[in-house]
């Protein structure tokens, strides 16, 4: 029962921070169509500038979350700028190819600048565990979750109350509709690349002192944020949020009770298993919402 | 010969029927026009009977096999082959290699042999240069040989959707407004390329919107409206039918008011 | 006409045959087997997107299953590259049909993620399956081929110039087959289906056959190059299947241009000979090839050959 319990809650937070990437994700694919391959790169670069930032700058651990999401959301429309704005109208594949040559420019970039051996992002935080039901936790984890909660929560909010949420639903709604009817479409696609970018920031700074920050460390946090959003539905918010809770849970007690080895497959393999027999998702279907 | 029945076939999107009890029959050598307003459910028709919808209610019956489960490439298979609305072409190939697509329904030497260029697969190149030799000159259009198709006029890129068509030997062959924006003399060339088809025993259905075109050459005439079918027979029947002239004249009203 | 494009051909290949003593140092050698190598992998991933226009980014996945398969097969069982050659590909083919036949159902960007997953799965099961794979480390001593014939031959592939020549004869041999089949019904089948697929479904092509067939003979090219690799480095290791091959192959379909046969030829030597005499860094190699692949799609999406076409149709017509 413990050791349930134990990969249980190793499952959420873990669950959690996909859940943030593929909320990002799945925001970008609702209002531009297309399954940004640089979502992990963003989720690499924050968890760097925030490195950055507390290492030269001295800048608080908590401050630093907040600037890495907005450097990281500006790198972001830059990406979208440059290689989403320019093949405006073509064939979707095109821009899976776009978006991975910039992946994959950035990230060997970081690591020639930054070489491939990890690096420690410092927090506040003791590293002593707080067992708690038996259970043991960080301060750090507990703060990740509750952190990543709370913007789960705002993005939803922000997305519903918003007049730029209201402007995004109807963008993922129908393109042409929302631009005769007076919204600034260009905004929309800046603002929405710059939000996905910033929340898989927001995911690689709560995330980076636990496991260390290397340049490559996107790469299979992207592969995870697209099995979360294929289940979750493309374009669906909850069903990012729930689902990445999900994969989180299934890894870690796939990880416990199965093998620890092959953790990141399970993942994998619900991917493939989704895609070939229920390709619209679990949850949901199109739109924004 | 029943070639064709559509038996009681009903199509529902949501909660609109687009297809509503559709009912008939097409016999062998037969030239059937299936006319109607926009929206009458012309095209939805077209889409269910060569499989790329499947119907709500009802069957499509071929030769006595139930079909309306079949997926597109086996409905054509058995023969029901159809040309589009809109220009539907292998832009970038020549004509010629337009037109020997079709022969892939009758002739397929098989993948090894193809590879090692073995007698099956010459035998094919041959039948088919052959075969698209026959078609361009059935439709007057050896001079478009090595033409690419994209480059063709609008009315040569119609006659070389039908010789795509016609290429591949079909059963049944579904006609999507073959006359559209065709000028007066381009369709009577159309009608009689079309007595034509059925003259080497093509049967033929035709939609339409061009009155001379479907009174001119189809023996039979099936008029749908909202989905349902209003009115089946000769011509003289249906442009004597009460409620065929309802729905037609309606329509005039309502523009000149 | 005839005679004039036989005379560029004959040029060509006897280039192709003094290459290594125009550039004589074992070091050159080494880049044109590698820019080989390479070639070989660009062409069967060109078959399968210039003629089914789709993107598999899981194609490296063909390349491992070949190059693990002779790995395994030499250390294990002492097979020879010539058993490979053949084992290889039919490995690659398997799982070819097994990978294709679900998966080519999906729609572009869904097949590009599915197949990635597959590799990516694959990619794991190499590095944790330490009792076969020997996981991160790789499995080295791969043999090198001979040929013997007791008493009158016994000739091993120990020198790059000689290897060069088994690259060129494998290329040509892709190129034949490639070829063969183009100017084939099949060929034909595949040009229908890229230019008009539901046209071509609608007068009865079976687009999900051909699509296969494709996706098959793409696998198999691929596990063949994987088989080549393994025995001229005579090691192999879980990075063939990771992103450094997926991004080398992709660009040089792309930047060489789709659906030509000599465009990945020219991407292969681009992509592999370039980055050599530069003497950049894996990872610097990898920044180029990423800002490459984003600038060629956005400019030149049709690849070097499509300029190439491009200039030629304008100086047809010119003249």
């Amino acid at each position: 029962m413990e050791l349930f319990l134990q990969q249980l809650v190793n499952g959420l937070i873990i669950g959690i921070i996909y859940s943030l990437v593929a909320i990002g994700l799945t925001v970008i694919y609702g209002i531009f169509g297309i399954l940004n391959m640089t979502q992990g790169t963003f989720f690499m670069i924050g968890a760097f500038a925030a490195f950055f930032l507390t290492k030269n700058f001295g800048i608080s651990y908590f401050l630093s979350i907040p600037l890495a999401m907005v450097i990281t959301g500006a790198v972001g429309i830059l990406v979208e700028r440059s290689s989403v704005r320019t093949l405006r109208g073509q064939d979707h594949i095109v821009f899976l190819l776009s978006t991975s040559g910039v992946m994959v420019a950035l990230e060997n970039l970081a690591l020639v600048v930054w070489g491939a051996t990890p690096r420690q992002l410092s927090s506040p935080f003791v590293p002593e565990p707080v067992v708690i039901l038996g259970v043991f936790l960080t301060r750090q984890k507990i703060f990740l979750f509750l952190c990543a909660a709370v913007m789960v929560f705002l993005v939803k909010w922000f997305i519903k109350t918003s007049r730029i949420g209201r402007a995004m639903r109807a963008v993922a709604t129908d393109q042409n509709a929302a631009a005769l009817m007076g919204i600034d479409v260009d905004r929309v696609f800046m603002v929405t690349f710059g939000l996905g970018a910033a929340l898989s920031a927001a995911a690689g700074v709560l995330l980076g002192p636990i496991f260390g920050i290397e340049p490559l460390m996107g790469q299979l946090t992207l592969i995870k944020a697209f099995v979360v959003v294929i289940m979750g539905g493309m374009g669906n918010i909850t069903g990012a949020f729930y689902c990445g809770l999900i994969l989180g849970v299934a890894e870690n007690l796939g990880a416990g009770y199965i093998n620890v080895d092959y953790k990141d497959a399970f993942g994998l393999i619900i991917l493939v298993l989704v895609l070939l027999f229920r390709p619209q998702g679990l949850l949901g279907r199109g739109g924004l919402r | 010969m029943v070639l064709l029945q559509v038996e009681k076939v009903s199509k529902f999107f949501g909660g609109v029927a687009a297809l509503n009890g559709v009912d008939f029959g097409i016999s062998s050598g037969e030239i059937i026009g299936l006319i109607g307003p926009n929206g009458a459910g012309k095209t939805t028709l077209f889409n269910l009977i060569t499989g790329f919808i499947r119907p709500s209610q009802g069957q499509v019956i071929l030769e006595g096999r139930v079909i309306s489960h079949l997926p597109p490439y086996e409905v054509a298979s058995l023969g029901i082959i159809r040309t589009y609305q809109k220009t539907s072409i292998f832009p970038a190939l020549t004509v010629s290699q337009n037109i020997s697509i079709g022969h892939h329904r009758w002739s397929q030497p098989g993948f090894w042999a193809a590879l090692f260029h073995a007698r099956p697969h010459v035998e094919e190149r041959a039948k088919t240069q052959a075969r698209v030799q026959e078609i361009l000159e059935f439709l007057e259009m050896t001079w478009a040989a090595d033409s690419t198709a994209r480059n063709l006029s609008y009315g040569d890129q119609r006659k070389l959707e039908m010789a795509i068509a016609l290429s591949s030997q079909p059963k049944l062959l579904l006609l999507d407004e073959p006359a559209a924006g065709l000028n007066p003399e381009e369709t009577l060339g159309m009608m009689r390329i079309i007595e034509k088809i059925r003259e080497q025993g093509i049967t033929v259905l035709v939609v339409e919107h061009d009155m001379k075109l479907v009174m001119g050459i189809c023996e039979r005439i099936v008029v749908l409206n909202h989905g349902t079918k209003i009115a089946e027979g000769t011509s003289e029947q249906i442009q004597n039918h009460e409620e065929v002239i309802k729905v037609y004249l309606g329509e005039e009203d309502e523009e000149l008011n | 006409m005839n005679q004039k494009r036989w005379l560029f051909q004959v040029i060509v290949v006897g280039f192709i045959l003094i290459l290594p003593f125009i550039f004589q140092s074992a070091y050159s050698h080494h880049i044109l087997v590698s820019s080989g190598i390479f070639i070989l992998l660009s062409l069967g991933l060109n078959l399968i997107m210039g003629y089914t226009g789709q993107m598999p980014f899981g194609y490296p996945l063909f390349f491992g299953l070949g190059a693990y398969t002779t790995a395994l097969g030499s250390t294990l069982l002492g097979t020879t590259f010539w058993h490979g050659l053949v084992a290889a590909p039919i490995v690659a083919g398997i799982f070819g049909f097994l990978i294709g036949y679900p998966c080519l159902r999906l729609r572009g960007p869904y097949f590009a993620i599915v197949t990635l997953a597959f590799a990516e799965i694959f990619g794991l099961i190499l590095k944790n399956w330490v009792s076969l794979t020997r996981g991160s480390m790789g499995i080295p001593g791969i043999s090198s081929p001979k040929i013997v014939i007791p008493g009158l031959i016994d000739f091993t592939f120990n020198r790059e110039i000689k290897w060069y020549y088994l690259v060129v004869a494998i290329c040509a041999l892709y190129l034949l087959v490639n070829r063969s089949l183009i100017r084939s019904y099949v060929g034909e089948a595949w040009l229908a289906i890229r230019e008009n697929e539901d046209l071509a479904e609608a007068v009865a092509v079976n687009t999900f056959k051909w699509k296969m067939v494709a996706f098959i003979v793409g696998a198999m090219m691929g596990g063949m190059a994987g088989c080549v690799y393994a025995h001229y480095y005579n090691i192999v290791s879980p990075d063939l299947v990771g992103l450094y091959y997926v991004t080398i192959a992709f660009n040089i379909v792309i930047i060489g241009g789709r659906g030509s046969l000599l465009g990945p030829v020219l991407g292969g030597i681009l992509f592999t000979a370039v980055p050599e005499y530069l003497r950049a860094s894996k990872d610097l190699r990898q920044v180029i090839f990423g800002v490459i692949m984003l600038l060629g799609i956005i400019f030149m999406p049709q690849g070097i050959m499509g300029v190439v076409n491009d200039i030629r149709d304008r100086w047809f017509r010119g003249r």
